[in-house]
This record gives structure tokens, sequence and C-alpha cells, in this order.
């Protein structure tokens, strides 16, 4: 393969890197599992506040 | 020149993997729960300087004052974050996402501009201080 057209496509490669780290990370859905734990973790961090009186 | 087309995968599959763990969702839970760090720290350092007399009661009531309102907005931004994670739409997701932010914006200001009121009399909060450094970085 030519040195300029392997250059060229790694460049491009780069260049698109963002756009597929950015699809992949917002079509990452959270398993059940995940979803229960982050939910039990914001109600122990809201409980963790308490009013102040 | 092989090795370099090698190198270049390498770099996007290793960038993709990392962006899959970092899941938004988990970063926003982390971010809620170093907010609430900084709010109960502030609760308990104002107590316990009220107690010493090192903050009169003008300062200690506009203190608890700010301590709820800045909580209200806390509570809103952990309800709208756990409808995120729950929420199957990623538009809707993202929406509530910057509303979820704007809450947290709010009570870390309340706070904030309280610290700078308090600090401003002289009165040194160095445990609220250092968590708020420890939580920009």
């Amino acid at each position: 393969m030519p040195f300029d057209l392997i250059v060229g496509l790694l460049v491009k490669a780069l260049q698109i890197a963002p756009k597929i780290i950015e699809a992949i990370s917002s079509s990452k859905e959270l398993s059940k599992e995940e979803k229960e734990a982050l939910l039990k973790r914001i109600v122990e961090a809201k409980a963790s506040v308490p009013e102040w009186k | 020149m092989k090795n370099w087309v090698i190198l270049g995968l390498c770099f996007l599959l290793f960038s993709s993997i990392f962006a899959v763990g970092c899941n938004k969702e988990k970063v926003a839970v982390a971010t809620y729960e170093g907010v609430g760090q900084v709010l109960i720290e502030f609760k308990s350092e104002v107590e316990s300087k009220y107690k010493v007399g090192e903050v009169n009661e003008e300062f200690y009531n506009k203190a608890k004052t700010a301590y709820n309102k800045a909580r209200d907005s806390y509570i809103l931004a952990g309800d709208t974050l756990a409808l995120i994670i729950e929420l199957e739409d990623a538009i809707q997701r993202q929406a509530l996402f910057s509303e979820s932010l704007k809450h947290l914006d709010e009570a870390k200001n309340i706070i904030m501009s309280v610290l700078a009121i308090l600090e401003s009399n002289g009165i040194k909060f160095e445990k609220v201080s250092a968590l708020i450094e420890k939580f920009k970085s």
C-alpha cells in the first residue's frame, strides 16, 4: 500500500474517532442491575443530606 | 508502516472501550454524591463553628437558610437523575440531563455564595473548601 494512502486512512480514522466514541457511549444502555445500583446510590445520597431544622 | 495502522486501530478500539466504561449516568451519580458531601460538610462545619462562637447567630441563620434552599435544589436534581436512569428514551434522557445539572448548579452556587459571604467576614471553612477543590479536580 502506498505510504500516502495509509497515512490518509489513518488520519481519516482519527478524525472520525470522536464520532464513533460518542455514538458508542450514547448507545450504551445500563443493565437492570446497574440501574438499580445507581438508583440506590441516589436514594442514599438524598437521605444523607437532611433538612436543617 | 503496518505498525502505524495497527496502532491507529488500537487507539480507536481503546477509546471506544473507555467511552463505554465511562457511562454518562454513572458520572452524573458520582457528581451528585460529590455535591451531597459538600452540603453535609458545610452544615457540619457551620454547626461546629457556631458552637465554639466562631460563627454568630446572624451568619448561622443565613447559612441554615442557604443550606435548606440548596438542599431543595439537590433533592430536585436527584429526582430528575433517578428519572433519567429509569427512562428508555435517549432524547428525553438528554433533555432531563440538562435539567438535573441545572438543579445541581443551583445547589452548588447557593453554597458558594454563602461561603463567600462567611469567608469575607473572616470565617474560614477549610474542610468545605478542600472538598470543593477536590470536587473541581
